[in-house]
């Protein structure tokens, strides 16, 4: 059944981009002026010299060697679950390309790869390779009028200001930060954004495909967003839902306090959850994962507050607090570990409770929690300054919860001009029954880039 | 001797007590109207006009090395959005600044990051010396006495943050009462301390309001704590356009 908010967004979002790509002239005035006065001033422009001045090509090249450290873990017994490998390297070529032809934009991110790995699954050592060839986003915008434009394609949406999490955000969990070299690939999203002055924009996003995400569960969701962008602060509001969820409330804000201090937050808001939770049941199985408060009336909050120092030489601190009110509390947790140690027990077992064990395992690995327990607190610091050769980025996040937490850092250095050298190492502290150190303890990464 | 030195110190202090006093004493309105007038249309040589598209290249000469990039930038009021162009390694990078609100977005990135406009982005250069200028609205005029730059008669302010949100804290502008246009600057931090100085040239005109106008070509600033540092700024491809709000629009910024 849609729900009659679902229906309403859907039919608006369809009959707006049906009008406005239909009857683009009704809405193109103010583009035409701009645009004849352009060709008043290069009248000699030709079509060919008007597409080679909006075409834009970046090619980068990037090798990426990894080594993994496997965490020893109940969720991933022997390496057999998961199947993560102990190093490999990985070749990339990847080019950026846009178009701009008047009030046409388009975009798009071709990847080719070559991937060589080794795995060790149960102790034993194998090598693969593979080779892929895809399109990571790309998009197709047209502008409708000097404030509305229109698009479709694979994008990785991100927004708001926080490093950790953005709760806002109801498409995407991973924000980009924990990788310095690898790409976000999009989803698909049909989206409609009226710019309404310096101040004030709105979208009507609709997420309709999985594009190049890999998302095994993937549901269409709705959204409007509200954008405010003043000269000192800015907010956004977002509505969101979710194909057979209830409708979720996101917000973030910021504000310039100093030259030096920027504050900032981010908030969700929604009516119960869709998170599996480790259910004791009588019998030999002992356990189930199950969505227990999917019709709970119960608002869930997360919340992230965080602030921004810059010093005079301007490197940076950034603090942040989050609270994950999905998260799992001190039972709810020691029940999980418990169930994952009996579903490795199964999983390892050879009978006929293996299957069940990789269930459980399954379910266990993919619990619909963006953060296992609730409060996290993430210190960072940042040396990015764009012209300087060297940028380091440092960052500790702790649980307050479980007392884990995960030490990231990398550097970059320029070589030359179109050469970049990236180091960065993660580790995670805690042991694998806690927050951050279920799959992995540790993991090293070097990367070279070429900017051609 | 000990007793002669005790009193020129303090005899020192008293004069230089007292050409602060004189030099802070209220300025009257007419006066302050027609040093405001100036400082504003000085702002106009330096960018703060309704809609301006330029090329900047920077040159950074630091510890010895020197590097070289180029910036397209759009200013609006207070809107500025900064797209690097050169070296290839940065191509793509994009700094958009809301007045004080700043935004920072790297190419595979696809989400912003907030910065405080304290924060390096440009080496020698503040964030803010890439936009358009605008002292006549940032700062109120502390003082402005009669001087000389370069043999060029100037009035030279002494300006003073309205507000802690401002890069500087203080500022001495030399501004030409001729060609009303910014010669040099000294800017100071919070605690009073010079940390550069800049320098002007007008070398572009434009067209405003049907008048032509001597417009920027070259900023050179130097750092007051290590002389050896140097940034010069060269502004070229100057155009003077309306710039419509989509395109300091953060939605629509990153792809």
């Amino acid at each position: 059944m849609l729900s009659p908010i679902k229906i309403i967004i859907q039919i608006s979002v369809l009959l707006i981009l049906f009008f406005c790509m239909a009857l683009p002239r009704a809405f193109g005035n103010n583009i035409d002026e701009l645009q004849h006065a352009d060709d008043a001033v290069c009248p000699y422009k030709t079509l060919l010299e008007k597409l080679d001045q909006g075409f834009e090509l970046n090619v980068k090249a990037s090798a990426l060697g990894e080594i993994n450290g496997i965490a020893t873990s109940n969720q991933n017994p022997q390496n057999r679950f998961a199947k993560l490998s102990d190093n490999g390297m990985v070749f990339t070529l990847k080019s950026d390309m846009s178009l701009a032809y008047e009030n046409w934009l388009l975009t798009a991110k071709p990847r080719f790869s070559f991937e060589q790995t080794e795995y060790t699954i149960d102790g034993n050592t194998k090598n693969a390779s593979d080779k892929n060839v895809e399109i990571i986003e790309f998009q197709v915008r047209r502008q409708l009028s000097e404030s509305l434009f229109a698009s479709y394609g694979w994008e990785n949406l991100q927004w708001g200001p926080s490093f950790l999490y953005s709760p806002s955000n109801p498409f995407f969990n991973d924000n980009g930060k924990k990788n310095p070299v690898k790409d976000l690939e999009g989803k698909g999203f049909l989206k409609l954004i009226f710019v309404h002055d310096f101040s004030w924009s709105a979208s009507l996003i609709y997420n309709t495909d999985k594009g190049a995400f890999d998302e095994s569960d993937f549901k269409k969701t709705y959204a409007l967003k509200i954008d405010y962008s003043g000269d000192e602060s800015y907010a956004g509001l977002i509505l969101s839902h979710k194909d057979n969820q209830k409708i979720k409330l996101g917000a973030f804000g910021g504000t310039t306090l100093t030259d030096a201090v920027i504050i900032y937050g981010e908030a969700a808001i929604q009516q119960g959850s869709c998170a599996l939770f480790p259910v004791a049941v009588q019998g030999p199985l002992a356990w189930e994962m199950n969505a227990v408060r999917e019709d709970d009336h119960t608002l869930y909050t997360t919340l992230l507050a965080g602030i921004g120092y810059t010093f005079e030489s301007g490197d940076s601190m950034t603090f942040e607090y989050l609270y994950y009110g999905q998260g799992y509390d001190s039972r709810q947790a020691s029940d999980f570990y418990q169930l994952k140690n009996d579903a490795a027990d199964f999983y390892c077992s050879q009978t006929a409770l293996s299957g069940y064990g990789t269930l459980l395992l399954g379910k266990s690995a993919q619990n619909q929690l963006d953060f296992l327990r609730q409060n996290y607190f993430m210190v960072q610091y940042t040396n990015d300054d764009i012209i300087d050769d060297v940028d380091l980025i440092s960052r500790v996040t702790f649980c307050l919860d479980d007392g884990s937490s995960r030490l990231y850092s990398s550097v970059s250095c320029d070589l030359n001009d179109h050469m970049e050298l990236k180091l960065a190492g993660m580790m995670n502290t805690g042991g694998a029954d806690a927050s951050f150190g279920t799959f992995l303890d540790y993991q090293v990464q070097l990367a070279v880039e070429y900017f051609f | 001797m000990k007793y002669l030195n005790l009193f020129i110190y303090i005899l020192f202090l008293s004069l230089t007590g007292q050409i602060v006093q004189a030099n802070t004493k209220p300025i009257n309105p007419a006066d302050m109207e027609k040093a405001t007038a100036l400082l504003h249309e000085s702002d106009l040589s330096r960018g703060n006009v309704a809609g301006i598209v330029w090329n900047i290249d920077i040159i950074t000469e630091s510890r010895g090395k020197t590097q070289e990039n180029g910036l397209q930038v759009k200013v609006k009021g207070t809107n500025c959005l900064a797209v690097y162009q050169s070296p290839s390694k940065i191509k793509g990078r994009k700094l958009l600044m809301k007045d004080r609100n700043m935004w920072f977005i790297k190419p595979g990135l696809s989400k912003p990051v907030p910065i405080s406009p304290r924060q390096k982005l440009l080496g020698g250069a503040s964030n803010g010396d890439i936009a358009s200028t605008n002292y006549a609205g940032d700062y109120t005029i502390e003082s402005f006495t009669q001087d000389q730059f370069n043999n060029e008669p100037c009035y030279l302010y002494e300006l003073k943050a309205k507000n802690k949100k401002v890069t500087y804290d203080k500022i001495r502008y030399w501004v030409s009462m001729k060609r009303k246009i910014g010669l040099k600057a000294e800017f100071f931090t919070l605690s009073g301390k010079m940390f550069k100085t800049a320098f002007f040239e007008y070398d572009h005109t434009i067209t405003l309001n049907g008048k032509e106008r001597l417009f920027v070509s070259k900023m050179t600033i130097l750092n007051a704590m290590v002389k050896t540092d140097r940034t010069i700024m060269a502004y070229h491809d100057i155009k003077i356009k309306k710039i419509s709000p989509s395109s300091f629009n953060l939605n629509l910024l990153v792809r």
